[in-house]
């Protein structure tokens, strides 16, 4: 009995293993092409002088940062800023209608309507993000072992607690393994999360 | 030529620059040196540029060889060099006497 619990613990422990780093390439593939879309639609903002400036310069910077996904959404983030800036020069703000002035910032940056939408486009762009989400097969794989991990977890729990208070220190076993690979995987997740994302 | 807008972000740049004058510089790398974030960065080499202090070109690498893209180098002009240093000096000496001022005690009288 005690060696088939081993062996179903490590076959359990090798599914989350292999599990984990399919949802972390997932989700890690996810939020590159999001980023990358990101620094896309701000550089579309631009006008071509600026964007024959500045493109491929900033393109070159986000690949270099690409695998660490916070330091890239945080430097997308910059680029969005310094576009605004670079559209704000005097010199690039086009005229109006009239040839006043324009009054608003955005209007006087050039900025396009998707740009100024701001708070509705974001949430445009998470709800078009969301369906893509669950419609994705790839992503409904990493749903499903995201579910199973969860599942595994859940019985080992359940059968350790039974077996514990029935006093069988075998299946007991199980539910240590679980926990011992539910720390792995957590730590796992932190260190793809932060350690990577160091500069 | 025209004289670049002399912000704290500004001198923050030119300041790194100087640290090595004879260097190229990467944008993320004046990032991460000077302290600031991208958002200034690309805007501040841009009149930078503009304003012929600062030339830029591409690196000279093969990016398959290499394994990453080719990155844009920035580094001082001849006229942007010396005029850099000055504009520094001009800033230092300026903060100078502020700096003297708040670091005097209360009770010593002031010179002259």
């Amino acid at each position: 009995m005690s060696f088939v619990a081993v062996i179903v613990a490590f076959a359990g422990a090798i599914v989350l293993i292999v599990g984990r780093a399919l949802a972390v390439d997932e989700i890690k593939g996810r939020v590159q092409r999001h980023i990358t879309a990101s620094l896309d639609a701000t550089i579309d903002m631009l006008p071509d002088e600026l964007q024959a400036q500045w493109a491929d310069e900033w393109r070159a910077e986000l690949a270099a940062v690409i695998t660490m996904p916070l330091t890239a959404a945080h430097l997308v983030r910059g680029l969005r800023h310094s576009a605004h800036e670079l559209l704000a020069h005097p010199a690039l703000a086009p005229a109006s209608i009239d040839n006043h002035a324009p009054t608003s910032r955005r209007s006087r940056a050039g900025l396009s309507m998707r740009a100024q939408g701001g708070l509705q486009a974001s949430i445009a762009s998470a709800l078009r993000g969301a369906g893509a989400y669950v419609t994705r097969r790839g992503d409904i794989l990493a749903v499903a072992v995201a579910v199973a991990v969860a599942v595994v977890f859940a019985v080992a729990a359940a059968v350790g607690d039974i077996v514990i208070v029935a006093g069988d220190v075998i299946v007991a076993d199980v539910f240590a393994v679980a926990v011992v690979f539910a720390v792995v995987f957590v730590v796992g997740f932190v260190r793809v999360v932060v350690v990577r994302n160091r500069v | 030529m025209t004289t670049p807008r002399m912000t704290t972000q500004t001198l923050k740049v030119l300041g790194t620059i100087l640290s090595e004058p004879d260097a190229e510089w990467y944008g993320l790398e004046l990032c991460k040196r000077a302290r600031l974030k991208p958002g200034t960065i690309y805007p501040t080499l841009d009149r930078l540029i503009k304003a012929e202090w600062l030339e830029r070109r591409w690196e000279d690498i093969d990016p398959a060889v290499e394994g990453r893209p080719r990155r844009r180098l920035y580094r001082l002009t001849a006229i942007g060099a010396p005029a850099a240093r000055q504009a520094l000096d001009e800033h230092l000496a300026a903060l100078q006497p502020a700096a003297a001022e708040s670091w005097r005690p209360a009770h010593q009288p002031r010179l002259a």
